[in-house]
């Protein structure tokens, strides 16, 4: 007898099946039942939580500041990763391997970990609190915790470590002898990126930052802790509505929801690429 | 355009010296090559002359402006990059016309420029193109268009050729050549490939560690090596060890293999090891009776031979490290492996080589 090769393979197909794909379609598919109170749904199919949904300004306003935060994030995590990224993939010794380590180390640490060593930095007689007030510019100590700035640095947080080396293989494609062309032949330091690294990086860089913006999206730990109870993102929203109020059928929505306006999201800016690309404006 | 000045130059990379002490002029409009294997100090030389790396000592003169504290964009130099290092986001007329619009030329005058150099480079079609639109051979004609698009004091050159196939590699070597001829301009030019440096120079400078071993014309550094380094790495040569016994009128003496050869030296040698190099080349069959007088001869076994065409080289075991090669016309080799045979070369031909 044959042994058909394929079947090997089989088992980790339907195991990777029910854990990514079932597991969200039992809860998906839940969205579409009402909810009946103590964790039990109806039993005909309807749209009343996309109604409620979309026509509830408390459900639209955390969609938004889900977007917003997850979008400032990305852009503050791009402009403080790229000169880091930079520097590291330009430099010529052995510290940038080190450094790059030190990185990814500190990217898979927990994020519950980090985000308690924030909120110690940023609390009331923290340090960063104690240099502000020292060199007087608060008079009073500024908290983080509890509103959407804190939420901002929270995900940028989370998604800074990825960023850096996102944006490290983004600059290592990019040959040395380009920028040195550049300088060569006239051009400042700073034209030199103008001209030639960020054009060159950009098509990389895009595809970075969505990647940045698709985990804040769906950042919960970061978001929850800094948001303190009072700022409300998508993930923090479900959390709550399946824990604290038990309606699943709702939790759903919002799951479906966030699923949807990322995959949009995502279309959307690849479609912008490529009309950049064909008209020529980012290389491939 | 402008000659260029490199004085009491050394660079270190740490614990490192790349570069001792290099003393280096170059010439208003000259060829200039450097020559030499890889971490010879060639590129180190080439780089701060760009003002890439600074030296740890020395001064850099272009023209006579000391540049060595000068940013690259400020040196007015042009330079073509091994991989070309073409902009792949602009297109060709773009990338030629890069240093003229970062100096601010108008549009008009750029584009008036970016014409004539593409019709220098023989490819007026291509400049709404991009890079990865057009062969290797083209992109290094366009990188040195783009070099010398605004009239560089110096034009560098770091292996320019290093990618293109041998065939064309040989018609690039005309091109740059006439190209730097027609535009006049100085050139420092750095390359591992001594044809490549023997055809394009007016001026070969072989280095090694970190030193230069020799200067000079192409014909002067092949035909009198002065050290066994230069002797070697240019062209092919025997280098036969031996020890200086005395002299024979104006002849110093050298015993090799068991046998004195002669060699002329000018300022004599003193006694002790030494080294006699000879040119596959110059090397003949001769019959030991009826050798010149004025022929060193040596006795041998043949014990190889490969047919290279025009040629045919002949591996002559003498009684050294390594058998001697000699290069006849085939129809003139001997065919039977193993036969014993004279060889012989004129005295004036073989050349004594101290270091």
């Amino acid at each position: 007898m044959k042994t058909r090769w394929e079947f090997v393979l089989l088992p980790s197909f339907v195991i990777i099946g029910i854990l990514i794909v079932a597991s969200q379609y039992v809860f998906l598919n839940g969205s579409f039942y009402k909810d009946m109170g103590l964790g039990r749904i109806g039993d005909s199919a309807t749209m009343v939580n996309y109604i409620r949904f979309f026509t509830d300004s408390f459900y639209l306003n955390t969609l938004w500041i889900t977007i917003k935060t997850s979008a400032l994030a990305s852009i503050f995590t791009l402009i403080l990763g790229f000169p880091v990224a930079y520097l590291i993939a330009r430099m010529r010794s052995h510290w940038s391997m080190l450094l790059l380590a030190g990185i990814v180390v500190a990217t898979f640490v927990t994020i519950v970990i980090k985000v308690f060593g924030l909120i110690i930095l940023f609390s009331a007689d923290g340090l960063i609190n104690q240099v502000l007030m020292g060199i007087g510019i608060v008079d009073r100590p500024y908290t983080i915790i509890g509103n959407q700035t804190g939420v901002v640095v929270g995900l940028m947080h989370f998604t800074l470590g990825f960023g850096v080396l996102l944006l490290y293989s983004v600059i290592q494609t990019i040959p040395r002898s380009l920028e040195e062309a550049a300088q060569i032949h006239g051009a400042s330091r700073w034209r030199m990126h103008m001209r030639v690294l960020l054009p060159l990086s950009l098509p990389g860089v895009t595809v970075g930052a969505l990647m940045i913006f698709n985990m804040s999206m769906g950042a919960f730990t970061s978001a929850a802790l800094l948001g303190g109870g009072r700022v409300f993102t998508l993930p923090v929203l479900i959390q709550r509505t399946v824990m604290m109020e038990v309606k699943y059928s709702m939790a759903g929505t919002l799951a479906a929801v966030l699923l949807v306006t990322v995959l949009l999201i995502n279309l959307l800016a690849i479609f912008l690429i490529r009309r950049l690309r064909a008209a020529r404006l980012v290389i491939a | 355009m402008s000659h260029v000045n490199l004085s009491k130059v050394v660079k270190r990379f740490g614990d490192f010296t790349a570069l001792h002490e290099l003393d280096l002029d170059i010439k208003e409009g000259e060829f200039l090559t450097l020559l030499g294997p890889s971490g010879c100090g060639k590129t180190t030389t080439l780089r701060l002359i760009a003002g890439f790396i600074q030296p740890t000592q020395g001064t850099i003169m272009l023209g006579e402006e000391d540049v060595t504290q000068v940013a690259p964009q400020h040196r007015e130099i042009g330079m073509v990059f091994q991989d070309y290092a073409l902009f792949p986001h602009m297109t060709i007329a773009e990338n030629i016309g890069f240093g003229l619009k970062e100096r601010k030329y108008p549009k008009a005058d750029i584009a008036a420029r970016v014409g004539e150099l593409l019709d220098l480079i023989h490819l007026p079609e291509v400049g709404d193109r991009y890079p990865a639109e057009v062969s290797g051979g083209q992109q290094q004609r366009i990188a040195v268009a783009r070099a010398v698009a605004y009239p560089p004091k110096v034009l560098l050159m770091d292996e320019p050729l290093g990618a293109l196939d041998l065939k064309l590699r040989e018609t690039m070597q005309v091109e740059l050549r006439r190209i730097q001829q027609e535009l006049k301009i100085t050139t420092v030019y750095v390359t591992h490939d001594q044809t490549e440096a023997m055809n394009m120079s007016d001026r070969i400078v072989v280095m090694n560690t970190g030193r230069i071993e020799q200067m000079g014309s192409a014909e002067g550094i092949y035909n009198s090596p002065e050290t066994r380094f230069v002797a070697d790495f240019v062209g092919q040569i025997n280098l036969l060890d031996g020890e200086v016994t005395g002299t024979d009128g104006d002849h110093i003496l050298v015993r090799t293999a068991d046998t004195d050869i002669r060699v002329i030296q000018k300022n004599g040698a003193p006694i002790g090891p030494t080294c006699v190099g000879v040119r596959p080349e110059q090397l003949q069959l001769v019959s030991s009776d009826s050798a010149p007088p004025d022929f060193n001869v040596l006795q041998g076994k043949l014990v190889g031979r490969t047919f290279a065409g025009n040629l045919t080289r002949l591996f002559i075991e003498i009684g050294l490290d390594k058998p001697v090669v000699i290069e006849c016309k085939p129809q003139d080799a001997p065919t039977e492996i193993g036969i014993d045979l004279s060889i012989g070369w004129p005295i004036e031909q073989s050349t004594l080589l101290n270091k």
